[in-house]
């Protein structure tokens, strides 16, 4: 058992286990004479198996409530009775049509409503749910409110048992790749992607137009199976059924999804002996289990191969954890070097920026040069601005005047992923990890931009997969190490103590190879011994990645010992600029903000 | 041929014991319907209809010196779990007929699955027309939304002698709109005048469209749609003052619409699978030994699921054989059957019943609604 679907090296292994364990079963159930009850209810079995699991993909994986499942399920299934019935075109084919219709929708769908934050997809997916259902009953071709029949019996038990292992591995595999990790960072905390460079919408619409095609292909199959369908059969409560197996399962485990959607379809059969008993046992185990269990049967957890082999060699070896090598504090790793420019141009040149929120100027006029390689700092009372000069500098609030020249390119009015991509990192003053991911996964998930493939290859897992993941895994390892992380990579973020979690942070910002370093406080909740390791720490960063780096602080001995160059924000307005003797010294700053503490 | 008469002899004594010890088996049929889940009473009620008419059977001797048994199982009205069940049924309980299902939607998909596998099937209850079209091993007993339809239109037209009709449906119901399609082209097509109103599932207030009904002065309200709704849109046509005679549907007979409309209910008419006050013995015997047996009085549906096993039974019997095929012979060529539900039952090419459609009128009697038999129509 292990959390989060992040590692997987015994996977192939366990597919292959469970594609053998299949055809053991199927081949004794042909030989018990087609015993069609035993084949119907894995028929069965199948069909939620698929829905189920596409439903953790949106719901479990990238956390986006989605609640009307059961409507893109009748696309599916509606495209089959149409094709079947007019066109006679095989089970295969219209597999694939009917996924590829449903999926085309769901993008339709999503590319709106995901823009946005919040619930807006649930209220969206409840709408189009019941807005399918009542076309469905009105058009005269689907057969209105009576159904549809007449659509070719297939006896799919085979093909379902197939088609759901492949969606099984297809979301098995999207959820542990880099595509994957960006849907869990979605999940984890949408800003905190968004700065990494993950362009959140785009993931958010990929994985609901997936999750939708696999749910249109489940259609698809129920319409074989059951020749005739009906408006009622994908009700806003089929919906509901969904969502009940997959949080009983445990919400973002697929491992959990496939058992419960196992469960939950085959326990009103076992039960059938105590007759109308069997519909009290059901709902009092969903009463049961969410009391005792409020995360689900297997939580987040998945079931690994390669995690109970290793917990079974220890075991039998009589070890007690696993063998890390302690890292040698001294002597950096060598990290890859980019070529330094000497270059005597601003990295960043902010000209004029403003903006105000309700007729309160936040910031106003505000200009800054900042030099390649330097290490500048901000400083002002609280409420003076500087977070929000950040939140503009990385595209999370748009200027209403300026502008933000970056590497002598405009980038204000881009998108946070944009500016990330375009090489600005930052952390956050109140620290924003993916709180329950691995330290580990943490920076993988920055390393996202430089993964080199995508869905297709996240998919199909060919060769150059495995490199780019190990190559992935290698980065975020060496940049772990020279954090000092590395005996903790695979801690859960939220459990590493607070000066961990800064560090962590700024390894991540890392990741994502920034040529600008915008660190929000620090030192913010650190002993003076913490600080003292941090200022060195921020001054080994610049040297070693060749960055600049602009810092918020109120830990005076901090801006003074690091920066070069110091400005001072007071209500929205840059009241000074200069070294650290002359801010020292300026009556403007120490009336606005240093007071008594410097002078 | 000497040498060979001792062999001749053991192997006839073989097949004789083992018809013998065959035919202590029971013959099995199969029930399928919902006994769980708010379409419950109807599921129960088919059920104990069938399996009073097999154990009057049984009581009898059974049929070719065997007994019936009616192996009941719960599908909670869901299509997926029907064909699991048809499946099972079939495969594992080896039943040669199946009785049911209950509602159109399971016995649409019902109807394949017994199809494929050649094992006939009868449903009590299912009206929807594409039920028995799938092919000859599919047959029922009651009548089509569309008979029902044309009868209620025709008994407005040529009984009631009306013009103009409304009609108030439930929109999305296949059931409701069906019949509300079959009444209007029928009353149209007699010259008349039709306004349609529709309400959604789970509405509670229908006097918006009662009003608009009472403003276009029908004569007739036609109300397809199940007893819970007939007696909101009763009480709110009582109280807005909406005289026309509704015309209800098989949906509507239930002792409950008389408990709960109340005299709100008087001169309302609808359509039928029978009448309790029919006086034929198959009909008095039936209300006897159903209250008898079960302790309460039969829903209408009680009388279809007994009709569909008796008449499956009576095939099986006439067949004298538990052949599948022999069995669908026999029922496909059912003639002037005698049935609860009907006089004179005979199936037509699809497997539908041709048979009388019972009318039945809501009147007064000492203060308090009670149903009255009116007249039987064809179709």
């Amino acid at each position: 058992m292990q959390r989060h679907p992040n590692h997987l090296k015994g996977s192939a292994l366990w597919i292959f286990i469970g594609l053998a364990l299949l055809i053991y079963v199927n081949a004794q159930v042909v030989l018990d004479n087609l015993d069609f009850y035993i084949v119907g209810v894995l028929s069965v079995i199948g069909i939620n198996v698929i829905l189920t699991v596409s439903l953790n993909l949106i719901n479990g994986i990238t956390g986006q409530l989605s609640i009307g499942h059961a409507g893109f399920m009748a696309v599916g299934a509606y495209t089959t009775a149409l094709l079947s019935i007019h066109l006679g075109t095989p089970i295969y084919l219209n597999l694939i049509l009917s996924g590829l219709v449903a999926g085309f929708i769901g993008f339709l769908i999503g590319l709106p409503t995901l823009r946005l934050r919040g619930d807006y997809l649930a209220i969206a997916t409840l709408g189009f749910g019941e807005i399918i259902r009542v076309i469905l009953q009105n058009l005269q071709f689907t057969g209105g409110s009576a159904g549809i029949g007449g659509i070719e019996w297939i006896d799919s038990f085979f093909i379902t048992q197939i088609v759901a292992i492949l969606t099984v591995i297809i979301i098995w595999r999207i959820g542990v790749s880099a595509p994957g990790r960006a849907m869990i960072a979605i999940r984890e905390d949408e800003t905190a992607a968004e700065t990494v460079g993950i362009n959140t919408t785009k993931f958010k619409v990929m994985a609901f137009a997936i999750g939708s095609c696999f749910a249109g292909v489940a259609g698809s199959l129920f319409a074989h199976r059951m020749t005739y369908i009906s408006p009622d059969g994908f009700t806003f409560m089929k919906s509901i059924e969904v969502l009940v197996m997959l949080v009983l399962g445990g919400l973002g485990s697929i491992t959990g999804a496939i058992f419960s959607a196992v469960l939950l379809t085959a326990l009103p059969e076992f039960l059938r002996f105590v007759d109308e008993w069997r519909m009290i046992i059901y709902p009092a185990l969903l009463v049961v289990v969410m009391i005792f269990r409020s995360q689900g049967l297997l939580g987040t957890m998945e079931l690994d191969f390669g995690q109970v082999r290793s917990l079974l060699q220890r075991i039998i070896s009589g070890k007690s954890g696993p063998t890390s090598e302690l890292q040698a504090d001294t002597g950096p790793p060598i990290l890859p070097k980019t070529v330094s420019t000497n270059d005597a141009d601003p990295i960043l040149e902010v000209r004029n920026l403003s903006i105000s929120f309700g007729g309160l100027k936040a910031v106003s006029n505000f200009n800054v040069e900042i030099k390649r390689g330097s290490l500048h700092g901000l400083i002002g009372p609280n409420g003076a601005g500087k977070t929000t000069l950040f939140n503009m500098l990385t595209g999370v609030h748009a200027p209403n005047e300026g502008e933000i020249i970056f590497k002598g390119e405009p980038i204000h009015g881009k998108t946070p992923h944009a500016v990330a991509r375009a090489g600005i990192a930052r952390t956050f003053q109140n620290i924003r990890l993916f709180k329950d991911l691995t330290v580990l996964d943490n920076v993988k998930v920055a390393y996202h931009m430089q993964a080199g493939y995508g869905l297709g290859t996240a998919i199909l897992q060919p060769p150059r997969y495995g490199a780019c993941e190990k190559q992935i895994t290698a980065d975020a390892s060496r940049l772990l190490d020279v954090f000092s992380l590395s005996d903790q990579s695979m801690t859960i973020a939220r459990n590493l103590s607070y000066g961990a979690q800064r560090r962590l942070e700024i390894a991540r910002a890392l990741a994502v190879s920034p040529r600008l370093l915008l660190l929000d406080e620090p030192a913010a909740g650190m002993n003076p011994q913490e600080t003292k390791e941090l200022i060195q720490l921020i001054r080994w960063v610049r040297d070693e990645f060749d960055l600049s780096i602009l810092l918020i602080e109120h830990d005076m001995s901090l801006v003074m010992e690091l920066c070069q160059t110091i400005s001072v924000l007071d209500y929205g307005i840059k009241i000074f600029e200069g070294t650290a003797e002359q801010v020292r010294n300026e009556p403007r700053v120490i009336e606005a903000y240093l007071g008594e503490e410097v002078s | 041929m000497k040498k060979y008469g001792v062999g001749i002899f053991v192997l006839v004594l073989l097949v004789f014991l083992s018809t013998v010890l065959v035919s202590a088996e029971p013959i099995k049929l199969g029930l399928v319907g919902p006994m769980t889940g708010p379409l419950a009473p109807y599921g129960e009620g088919v059920r104990d209809g069938a399996l009073l008419a097999a154990a009057q059977i049984n009581a009898n001797g059974g049929i070719m010196g065997r007994q019936i048994e009616i192996i009941v199982l719960d599908n909670q009205a869901n299509p997926q779990e029907t064909i699991t069940l048809v499946n099972r049924l079939i495969q594992r309980d080896n039943i040669v007929g199946l009785v049911g299902p209950v509602i159109s939607a399971t016995s649409s998909v019902a109807g394949p699955q017994v199809q494929r596998q050649r094992i006939p099937m009868i449903t009590p209850t299912a009206t929807a027309v594409g039920v028995t079209r799938v092919g000859d091993y599919v047959f029922r007993v009651c009548y089509l939304d569309d008979h029902q339809g044309l009868a209620g239109a025709n008994y407005a037209t040529n009984d009631l002698g009306a013009k103009k009709a409304g009609i108030l449906y439930k929109a999305g119901d296949a059931y409701s709109v069906g019949l509300r399609d079959v009444f209007q082209e029928q009353f149209i097509a007699a010259g008349g005048e039709v306004i349609d109103v529709a309400y959604n599932a789970g509405d509670s207030d229908f006097s918006a469209q009662l009003t608009r009904l009472k403003n276009a002065e029908v004569e007739v309200v036609y109300s397809p749609f199940y007893y819970e709704d007939a007696v909101i849109a009763l009480k709110q046509a009582d109280s807005i003052g909406l005289d026309a005679v509704f015309i209800g549907a098989d949906g509507w007979d239930a002792q409950e619409l008389l408990d709960q409309a109340g005299l709100a209910a008087v001169n309302a008419v609808f359509t039928t699978h029978y009448s309790i006050d029919d006086q034929r013995p198959i009909v008095q015997t039936f209300l006897t030994d159903f209250q008898e047996q079960y302790g309460r009085f039969p829903i209408v549906l009680a009388a279809l699921g007994y009709d569909a096993a008796a008449l499956m039974i009576n095939s099986i019997d006439r067949a004298q054989s538990t052949n599948a095929q022999e069995i669908r012979a026999a029922i496909a060529s059912t003639q002037a059957f005698e049935g609860v539900t009907g006089q004179s039952i005979s199936l037509d090419d699809n497997g539908d019943p041709i048979k009388n459609i019972t009318i039945i009128r809501v009147i007064e009697v000492d203060g308090a609604a009670q149903f009255e038999y009116v007249t039987q129509v064809s179709y």
